[in-house]
């Protein structure tokens, strides 16, 4: 572990996505340790387990464990509670939005996003 | 259920939602060429869709050739891509995926509520589709630098009551 370098969990079920988010990061000035990927909540949960992660980037929309679940495992544990989880979604319903802000989501990122967009809120988020 | 859109409106939010992607996330302009539906006839290419769900369920789509798919893969996954593979057809996916969820966000303030499904993406020669029933027809044809794509949004009341406003 690092602590000067953001471990980094990228959850989406679309490999597409999670190959974008880490080329995206890359692009940026932010000081990215390990990357870590799962396709659902519940690898997202496992991968929690057994390494250390300092910042979560997740979807909603998501088979077996969608990110509000996978949220709301994370911020019931006393481990985690404190773990900087980013919704990031093509879902813009209020009540998921809602949902996630109720459940204390870092922050939240709509699809279609530039580069600049995410490392803002990231940034925010690492150095805030 | 009602649908009392403005007339236009939604082919506009169509149109900004795919420009809001090739711009965000493709780095690229694009503009409109015109409405999607003489595009629509067989075509040799790339046709992704994204079915609906909800008091109107139905089919966005999104179609264009592969030259077209192999240079918004290229954009959209920073990569270089030749031919169309598996990655190519993940990211016409994706991209169709996040124009269809940007013209969904808009439609649940006059249709309600909406769930979308994952997307699927066809690859072949002479391809046909056809919607069996259409209460609600949003299209646009756009252009960009590599050439053009077509988007398109068939829905139907699934309550039974028929749209009060016209598109």
């Amino acid at each position: 572990m690092n602590t000067n370098r953001i471990d980094l969990l990228i959850v989406d079920d679309s490999a597409a996505i999670r190959k974008i988010l880490q080329r995206v990061l890359q692009q940026t000035e932010l000081p990215l340790g390990a990357v870590y990927e799962a396709s659902d909540g519940k690898q997202a949960l496992e991968i929690l387990r057994h390494h250390h992660v300092s910042l979560v980037l997740s979807d909603i929309n998501m088979p077996n464990m969608d990110g509000i679940e996978l949220l709301r495992a994370v911020r019931s544990s006393a481990e985690w509670r404190e773990l900087p989880v980013v919704m990031i979604t093509t879902e813009g319903s209020p009540a998921k939005v809602a949902e996630a802000v109720e459940l204390h989501a870092s922050s939240y990122v709509r699809k279609p996003f530039t580069a600049e967009q995410l490392r803002d809120k990231l940034s925010a988020l690492v150095v805030g | 259920m009602t649908c009392e859109m403005p007339p236009g409106a939604a082919a506009d939010v169509l149109f900004s939602s795919v420009r809001d992607v090739f711009t965000a996330m493709l780095g690229t302009e694009l503009s409109l060429a015109g409405p999607a539906e003489n595009a629509e006839h067989p075509f040799d290419g790339i046709l992704a869709f994204v079915g609906v769900t909800g008091k109107w369920i139905g089919t966005g789509r999104l179609w264009c050739s592969n030259r077209v798919a192999i240079d918004m893969a290229s954009r959209f996954m920073m990569s270089s891509y030749d031919c169309v593979n598996d990655e190519v057809l993940d990211a016409i996916g994706e991209i169709t995926n996040m124009v269809i969820g940007g013209l969904k966000n808009w439609l649940e303030e006059w249709v309600g509520a909406l769930q979308m499904s994952t997307p699927t993406v066809v690859s072949g020669t002479h391809v046909s589709t056809r919607t069996l029933r259409n209460d609600l027809v949003i299209a646009v044809r756009c252009v960009y630098p590599a050439g053009e794509l077509a988007v398109k949004m068939c829905m139907m009341n699934a309550t039974g009551s028929s749209p009060t406003g016209s598109l």
